[in-house]
C-alpha cells in the first residue's frame, strides 16, 4: 500500500447495535436513535453512484464498508451482512471530495484566526501548516458538511515562498490524527500577491523579476546546503533551506501559484533550472501556455474564477480550459485555493458552478475526487468508490450538480462524520 | 531708443543671445518669394508679406516693396502664422500654492514668467519658438476642478511685459474626470463630487450675478454694493457668455458630463483633451457649436494623463471631417511638439489644411483673439514662421520666427562649442 | 575566459530549455519591385526585390522572380526597410493602464541577479502597437530607479504565448543607473564592483586548485556583477546629463566594463570624450522634450562616427512612432540615412544580434517593414510588418 505507515484514525471504532435505516432523498427521515453514528460495517444503497472509476456514474449499487474501507460494490444487495450493520440509502453517492490546494484551517472564519500569511518577510519556507491547522475552525466543519473529506492546506500566497503545506482529513480529534502527509509540498507564489505584499511599502520584492530572483537565490542556497549537509563538515541546521532541499530532492513538489501565462512560463522555467516537481495553482491562463505545459507535463489546480480570472481572461473559459486540458492529457483538479472568497467557497459549490458553465456532472465530480487524488498521489486509497479504497463517501438526496440538492451524510473512513439533522 | 530696449529684452529672455538678428524693430520688413499659407482661405504660391510697425501691412502675390524696407529673401520657404497653443502650460511653471479644487479666482497670466528664471531648459521660450510656437493660451493645472481663467500670451513682447498679453482673461477652466479627484480623502474624491462642486458654484454665481443686477437696477442711492467675490466673478463672466468655459473632459462619460453642465447653465464651452470622443456625440457638438482641443499625442510622456491609455488617433480627422473645429493644444504636456502632433493627425487621416488651421486660426477664433493673431491678414500682428518644407513634416526645420514683426529666431548651424560655454544651465 | 564561462554559463543554461521558438519553421514571401533600403552593403535598390524562404532572407536584388507557390506582396511605389529595432524599451512590463509595473525593483538598489524576462508579460497589448510602427526587435530593460537594474532581454516583437518563444537573445546585458546613484553613486558602484572582483577571485582560486574543496557559494547578484566585469555582459548605463555620462565612462575605465550609454541627452557637450572612450549611445527619447540642443546630439555623434541607436524608451505605445522620432533627429541635422541606420543595423550591432537582424542581407531573418511612402515623411504609414516571412501586421485598407 502506497500509504504505508499512516495511522488512519476513526477506523474500527466499536459500533453500537441496531440498524439505522436512513431513507435519504425520500424526504422522510425515520427517527434516528441518539447513539454514535459510527459502525464497523455499513451498507449504502445508492440509487446512483459516481464511482470516479472507469465506469463513471452507474445505476443502483450497494456499497459495503468494513473497517473503514470499501469491501464491495455490487448491483445486488450482498448477503451475509451482520445484523448490526448500519444501513444508508441515498439518491446519489460520490467519493469524498479532495481539495488539493486550500488554506482551510489556516484562514479562519474570524479575522483574528487568519494565520495564512506571515508577512514579515518574503521567504517563509520553514513555516508549517501543521502548526496552524485548526480543526475547530467553523469553516472546516462547513467544508466537511459540503462533502470535502481531504484537503491539502497550507500557507497563503502572500509570500514568495509561503511555507509547507500538508494533507489532512477533515474529520478527527487531533491534528496529528487527521494528518495524512506532512509536509506534502512547499508553497511558492509567482502571481502578484508577493509583490503587492511588499511592493506597497517599497520593500523587496516589488516586481515579478525580484520575486523570481529571490526564489532562485533561495533555491541556489538550499542546493548548496543540501550538498554540504551530506558532506564531512555539515553546516548547522537551517529550517528554510531544509524545506527547500526537500523540493530540490523531489521528495515533495512545489505548489506554485501562477495566474498569467508568463507566470506559468516562469514556474516551468524555474522547474527546468532546478529540476523540481511543480503543481500549478490558479493557472487562469493555462490555455495560453499550453505548448509549454504539454512539454512539461505538470498538473494544474484550477481555482475559483475570482477577480484575477476576469482581469486576465476575456470571459469565463473554465469549460474550454477543462476540456482542452483533458484532451491534451494534462491532469487538473478544481480547488478552492487561496482566493479572497475561498473561505466561503466549497468544492461542491465550485463543481456546481463548473457544471453551470458547461462541464458535465461526471467531469465536474472527477475534478474534485479522483483527479486531485492522483495529483496528490493518494489515488491508491482515495478518490473513487472501488473495492479496497478508503470509505470516504458523500451521500446526497438528489443530483449533486443541482443547487437544491443537499448533502445527507458524509462518511470519513467508514465513520459517519456528518449526517444531516444530527 | 526703442530698438535698444527691445534688444535688452531679447537678451534677457534668452532669445538668440549674442547673435541678435540685425532686423530688430525695423520699420518695414518685406518677406519676399515665400509660399504663403495665410489661413484666410487662400494659399499664395509665391508672394510677399510686408510688415510695418509689427503688423502685417500687405500680403499677396504682387506687393510693392517700399523703399528702405528690409527685404528678406524667402524663396523656397513656406510662411505661415505663428502656432497658437490652444491650451498649454506656461513656461516657468512650477509655482506653488495653486492647489485646491475651487481656484476660479486665479488668472493664469499672472504666473506667466518669460524671464527664463526656471533653470529647466525644456521650459524656455526659445525652445518653443524654435518649434514655431508664438502664442500660448496658458493654464495652470489639470488637477483643480476650477482652475481659474486662462490667458493668451505671446512668447515675445516688443517693449513692456504687458505686451505679452493678447487676452488677459481668455477662458474659464474646469477640469473634469479622473485627475481632479483628490486622493487624500478631501472633497471631491469622486466624479459625482466634482460635478456637484461645479454645479453648486455655478448656482452660487447665478445668485451672485442676480444680486449685482438688482443692485445696479436699484434706484435707492445709498445702498451698499454686494461684497465682491473674485471666484464667482469669473464664473459669472462665463454665465454671461463673456468668456467660454474650457472643460477638460477625456473619457466619454466626462464629455457627456460637460455637455450636461453646459446645457444646465447655458455656457459656451470648449472641450479639451477629448480624443476619446465618441462619434455619436458629434451632432451634439455641432448643435451647440462646441470646438474641441486635442492634446499633443506625446503629452502623456512626462505627465500621467488618462488619455495616454485611450488616445484615439482618428478623432482629429473624424471631427474635422464633420466640421467640428479642432485645435491642437499642449495641455499637460509639451507645447513644442504641436506641429509634430498635427502632422501625426494628418498621417491618421486629417485634412492637411485643417490641421494647419488647428494650429493657428481655429485656436485664435475659439479664444476670441483672431482679430490679432492666427492668420496672415492685413492689420493683424506679424507673428509668423518661415519653414523649409511642409510645416507638418517633422523633418522640416523652422528657419525664422517673427513675433510682432520682430525676428526672434533664426536658424543657424548648431555650434556645440558656443553652447558648451553655457553648460551650467544645461543649455 | 576560463572561470565564469564554465560555471555561470552552465548555470544559466537550464532555463533555455523552453527557449526554442515554437514556430521554428519560418514562412516564404516575395516582395517585388519596391524601393529597398537594405541597410547593408547593397545600399538602396530603386526597383528591388526581396525573397524570404523559411523565414530567412534568400535573395535581395533587382529583377528577381518569385518562385512558384511563394506569396507575393507588390512593392510598387512602396518602400522596404529591415524590421526596425529599438534598443531600449520597457514594453510588456506594465499593464495597459500603467499599473502593475514590474520593471522597477524598488525594494533594493542592487538587482544584478534579477532578469527582466521574469517580468515580461507578452499579453500586454503595446507589443501590437510596436508592430504597427514596424518595430520587430526590442530590447526590454529594467527601469532606472535602482543602481543596478537587472539583466536585460532582447525579444522579437510578435507576441507569443510565453516570452521564451520571443527571445532573440537572453543574458549578455545588464542595466545600471547613474541617475539613481548621484551622490554616493560612484562609491556605491565601486563597492559592488570590488565585491564582484572578490567573488570572481574566489571562483578562480577554486578552479585553479583543481576544484578541490567545497565549491564557493553561488550568489546570483554577484554573479551578475562578475559577468559585467568579465565583459560577458554589456553594461547599459542610464546616463542623461554630461556628468552622469562622465561617471559612466569612469566606471568603464576603472573596471574594464563594456559600456553602452543609455539616453545620453548631453552627448553634444562631450563628443570627444565619447569618441575616445569608444562607447555606443542609445539616444532618446527626444519626445521627453529636453532642451532643443540635445536634439542635435545624434546627428553630431553620427557624423563623428559614434554608433548611435535611437530609442523611444517605450513602456506603452510610443514604439508606433519610432520613425517619427528618427525624423526629429533629421530635423536637427542628422543625415536621413544615419537616422535609418540608428533604428536598424546599428542597434543590431550594439545588441550583438546583427547576425540575425538589422539589415536585409541573405541569411538574416526575414524581418521587414513595407511603407507606403518615404520613411522620412511624417505622413507615411506602415503597411506591412513582416517577421521571419510572416505578415504580423497589416494596415487595414492599406494592404495589397
Amino acid at each position: 500500500m502506497k500509504m504505508a505507515g499512516l495511522n488512519w484514525p476513526g477506523v474500527g471504532i466499536p459500533g453500537g447495535g441496531g440498524v439505522w435505516l436512513l431513507l435519504l432523498g425520500l424526504a422522510v427521515l425515520h427517527p434516528v436513535p441518539r447513539v454514535p453514528l459510527s459502525a464497523q460495517v455499513a451498507v449504502i444503497r445508492a440509487e446512483r453512484l459516481m464511482t470516479s472509476a472507469e465506469d463513471g456514474i452507474v445505476g443502483p449499487r450497494f456499497v459495503v464498508v468494513r473497517g473503514g474501507r470499501i469491501t464491495s460494490v455490487t448491483i445486488q444487495r450482498p448477503s451475509g451482512l451482520p445484523p448490526a450493520a448500519l444501513e444508508f440509502e441515498a439518491e446519489f453517492v460520490t467519493p469524498g471530495f479532495i481539495d488539493a490546494r486550500t488554506t482551510l484551517g489556516l484562514s479562519g472564519l474570524h479575522r483574528g484566526d487568519d494565520d495564512r500569511d506571515e508577512t514579515s518577510g518574503p521567504n517563509q519556507a520553514h513555516l508549517r501548516a501543521v502548526d496552524a491547522f485548526d480543526l475547530s475552525d467553523p469553516l472546516v466543519g462547513h467544508s466537511l458538511r459540503s462533502g470535502t473529506t481531504t484537503v491539502q492546506t497550507g500557507p497563503g500566497d502572500a509570500n514568495s515562498i509561503g511555507g509547507q503545506a500538508g494533507i489532512f482529513k477533515l474529520h478527527g480529534e487531533t491534528v496529528a490524527g487527521t494528518s495524512v502527509r506532512f509536509p506534502s509540498a512547499v508553497v511558492f507564489s509567482l502571481d502578484e500577491s508577493a509583490k503587492l505584499t511588499y511592493g506597497a511599502a517599497r520593500q523587496f520584492p516589488s516586481t515579478r523579476m525580484a520575486n523570481v530572483g529571490l526564489i532562485r537565490q533561495a533555491l541556489v542556497d538550499a542546493d548548496r546546503y543540501r550538498e554540504q549537509r551530506s558532506g564531512d563538515d555539515p553546516p548547522s541546521r537551517d529550517l528554510r533551506k531544509e524545506a527547500l532541499a526537500k523540493v530540490l530532492e523531489r521528495e515533495i513538489p512545489a505548489l506554485v501559484s501562477a495566474e498569467r501565462a508568463d507566470e506559468i512560463a516562469t514556474a516551468l522555467r524555474l522547474a527546468g533550472e532546478f529540476g523540481f516537481e511543480v503543481v500549478l495553482v490558479g493557472a487562469t491562463q493555462v490555455r495560453v501556455a499550453l505548448p509549454l505545459m504539454l512539454e512539461a507535463n505538470v498538473p494544474v489546480l484550477l481555482g475559483p474564477p475570482g477577480k484575477a480570472a476576469l482581469r486576465w481572461e476575456a470571459g469565463d473559459l473554465l469549460p474550454q480550459t477543462a476540456s482542452e486540458l483533458r484532451d491534451r492529457g494534462i491532469r487538473f483538479a478544481l480547488v478552492t485555493g487561496d482566493d479572497e472568497d475561498a473561505a466561503q467557497a466549497s468544492l461542491l459549490a465550485m463543481a456546481r458552478s463548473a457544471i453551470r458553465r458547461g462541464l458535465t456532472l461526471e467531469q465536474a465530480l472527477e475534478a474534485i475526487t479522483i483527479s486531485p487524488a492522483r495529483i496528490l498521489g493518494l489515488d491508491a486509497d482515495l478518490g473513487s468508490v472501488e473495492e479496497g479504497k478508503v470509505a470516504d463517501l458523500v451521500l446526497f438526496d438528489g443530483n449533486p450538480g443541482v443547487a437544491s440538492t443537499r448533502v445527507a451524510a458524509v462518511l470519513v473512513e467508514g465513520t459517519a462524520a456528518y449526517v444531516r439533522g444530527h | 531708443m526703442r530698438t535698444r530696449i527691445a534688444a535688452c529684452l531679447l537678451y534677457s529672455l534668452g532669445f538668440l543671445p549674442l547673435n541678435l538678428p540685425e532686423t530688430g524693430m525695423a520699420q518695414e520688413i518685406a518677406i519676399q518669394g515665400a509660399r504663403i499659407l495665410t489661413m484666410e482661405g487662400r494659399t499664395i504660391q509665391s508672394g510677399t508679406l510686408l510688415i510695418r510697425d509689427g503688423k502685417i501691412a500687405a500680403v499677396g502675390p504682387n506687393v510693392t516693396i517700399p523703399e528702405g524696407a528690409r527685404v528678406i529673401a524667402a524663396e523656397g520657404l513656406t510662411a505661415m502664422p505663428g502656432i497658437v497653443d490652444a491650451e498649454g502650460r506656461a513656461p516657468g511653471h512650477g509655482i506653488r500654492g495653486l492647489e485646491g479644487p475651487m481656484r476660479a479666482e486665479l488668472i493664469a497670466g499672472d504666473f506667466f514668467d518669460p524671464y527664463g528664471r526656471d533653470y529647466r531648459p525644456e521650459r524656455t521660450l526659445k525652445d518653443l519658438v524654435e518649434w514655431g510656437v508664438t502664442s500660448i493660451n496658458v493654464k495652470l493645472t489639470e488637477t483643480n476642478v476650477f482652475d481659474g481663467v486662462s490667458s493668451v500670451v505671446k512668447l515675445h513682447a516688443p517693449t513692456t511685459y504687458d505686451d505679452h498679453f493678447v487676452k488677459y482673461r481668455a477662458a474659464l477652466r474646469v477640469n473634469l474626470g479622473e485627475r481632479p479627484r483628490s486622493g487624500e480623502g478631501r472633497f471631491p474624491t469622486t466624479r459625482m463630487g466634482i460635478v456637484g462642486m461645479v454645479r453648486e458654484n455655478f448656482i452660487k454665481a447665478q445668485e451672485y450675478q442676480k444680486r449685482w443686477e438688482e443692485f445696479a437696477e436699484d434706484e435707492e442711492e445709498d445702498k451698499a454694493p454686494p461684497p465682491r467675490n473674485q471666484k464667482l466673478e469669473h464664473l459669472a463672466a462665463a454665465l454671461r457668455g463673456e468668456i467660454p468655459v474650457m472643460m477638460h473632459a477625456v473619457e466619454p462619460m466626462d464629455i457627456e458630463t460637460a455637455l450636461r453642465i453646459a446645457d444646465e447653465f447655458n455656457l459656451r464651452i470648449i472641450l479639451t483633451a477629448s480624443s476619446m470622443l465618441p462619434e455619436a456625440l458629434v451632432p451634439e457638438l455641432l448643435e451647440r457649436d462646441i470646438p474641441v482641443v486635442l492634446g499633443t499625442y506625446f503629452a502623456h510622456i512626462n505627465n500621467h494623463i488618462e488619455e495616454q491609455f485611450g488616445f484615439k488617433y482618428e478623432t482629429a480627422a473624424m471631427l474635422a471631417d464633420r466640421d467640428v473645429p479642432v485645435a491642437f493644444g499642449g495641455l499637460g504636456g509639451e507645447t513644442k511638439f504641436l506641429s509634430l502632433n498635427a502632422g501625426i493627425a494628418v498621417q491618421n487621416g486629417m485634412e492637411h489644411q485643417k490641421a494647419l488651421e488647428g494650429l493657428t486660426i481655429i485656436p485664435a477664433r475659439m479664444l476670441g483673439v483672431d482679430d490679432r493673431i492666427g492668420s496672415l491678414a492685413v492689420g493683424k500682428d506679424a507673428d509668423l514662421i518661415l519653414y523649409r518644407g511642409d510645416p507638418l513634416e517633422i523633418t522640416s526645420p523652422v528657419e525664422k520666427v517673427f513675433i510682432g514683426g520682430i525676428m526672434v529666431y533664426e536658424r543657424k548651424p548648431f555650434d556645440p562649442t558656443y553652447h558648451d560655454m553655457k553648460k551650467g544651465g544645461g543649455s | 575566459m576560463r572561470r565564469p564561462h564554465g560555471i555561470f554559463g552552465l548555470c544559466s543554461l537550464p532555463f533555455l530549455v523552453f527557449s526554442q521558438p515554437a514556430t521554428a519553421t519560418g514562412q516564404d514571401l516575395f516582395i517585388s519591385g519596391a524601393t529597398v533600403y537594405t541597410m547593408g552593403p547593397a545600399g538602396v535598390l530603386a526597383d528591388g526585390d526581396v525573397l524570404i524562404r523559411d523565414g530567412k532572407i534568400a535573395q535581395v536584388g533587382v529583377s528577381l522572380s518569385a518562385p512558384p507557390g511563394v506569396p507575393v506582396i507588390d512593392g510598387d511605389g512602396r518602400f522596404v526597410l529591415p524590421g526596425l529595432i529599438d534598443a531600449h524599451s520597457h514594453i510588456a512590463t506594465q499593464d495597459e493602464r500603467g499599473g502593475g509595473s514590474d520593471r522597477h525593483e524598488q525594494g533594493q538598489r542592487v538587482n544584478t541577479g534579477l532578469r527582466i524576462l521574469d517580468s515580461v508579460n507578452p499579453q500586454y497589448k503595446w507589443l501590437h502597437s510596436a508592430l504597427e510602427g514596424g518595430v520587430t526587435v526590442l530590447l526590454v530593460t529594467p527601469g532606472s530607479n535602482a543602481t543596478y537594474g537587472g539583466q536585460i532581454v532582447v525579444i522579437k516583437t510578435p507576441p507569443k504565448p510565453t516570452v521564451e518563444e520571443m527571445i532573440l537573445k537572453v543574458d549578455g546585458q545588464t542595466k545600471m543607473s547613474m541617475a539613481a546613484t548621484m551622490g554616493t553613486g560612484t562609491s556605491e558602484m565601486r563597492e559592488w564592483f570590488h565585491k564582484g572582483r572578490e567573488y570572481l577571485a574566489k571562483w578562480d582560486r577554486w578552479e585553479e586548485g583543481g576544484r578541490e574543496g567545497p565549491e564557493p557559494t553561488r550568489d546570483l547578484q554577484l554573479e551578475g556583477i562578475a559577468k559585467q566585469l568579465t565583459g560577458e555582459f554589456v553594461t547599459h548605463i542610464h546616463a542623461q546629463t554630461a556628468i552622469e555620462m562622465q561617471y559612466a565612462l569612469k566606471m568603464a575605465r576603472e573596471f574594464g566594463l563594456t559600456v553602452n550609454i543609455e539616453h545620453g541627452f548631453d552627448g553634444w557637450k562631450m563628443v570627444d570624450d565619447i569618441k575616445n572612450a569608444g562607447v555606443d549611445i542609445t539616444f532618446g527619447p527626444m519626445i521627453y522634450a529636453f532642451a532643443n540642443e540635445a536634439f542635435y546630439t545624434p546627428g553630431i555623434l553620427a557624423r563623428e562616427g559614434v554608433k548611435v541607436a535611437l530609442t523611444m524608451d517605450s513602456a506603452s505605445d510610443f514604439e508606433k512612432h519610432h520613425l517619427h522620432h528618427a525624423q526629429i533627429a533629421v530635423r536637427f541635422g542628422m543625415d536621413p540615412m544615419d537616422a535609418l541606420r540608428s533604428v536598424t543595423i546599428l542597434p543590431a550591432e550594439m545588441l550583438r544580434v546583427d547576425d540575425r537582424v538589422g539589415s536585409l542581407e541573405v541569411g538574416k531573418d526575414g524581418d521587414a517593414v513595407i511603407l507606403d511612402g518615404d520613411p522620412m515623411s511624417t505622413f507615411t504609414h506602415v503597411l506591412f510588418t513582416i517577421v521571419e516571412g510572416e505578415v504580423v501586421f497589416e494596415r487595414s485598407g492599406g494592404g495589397s
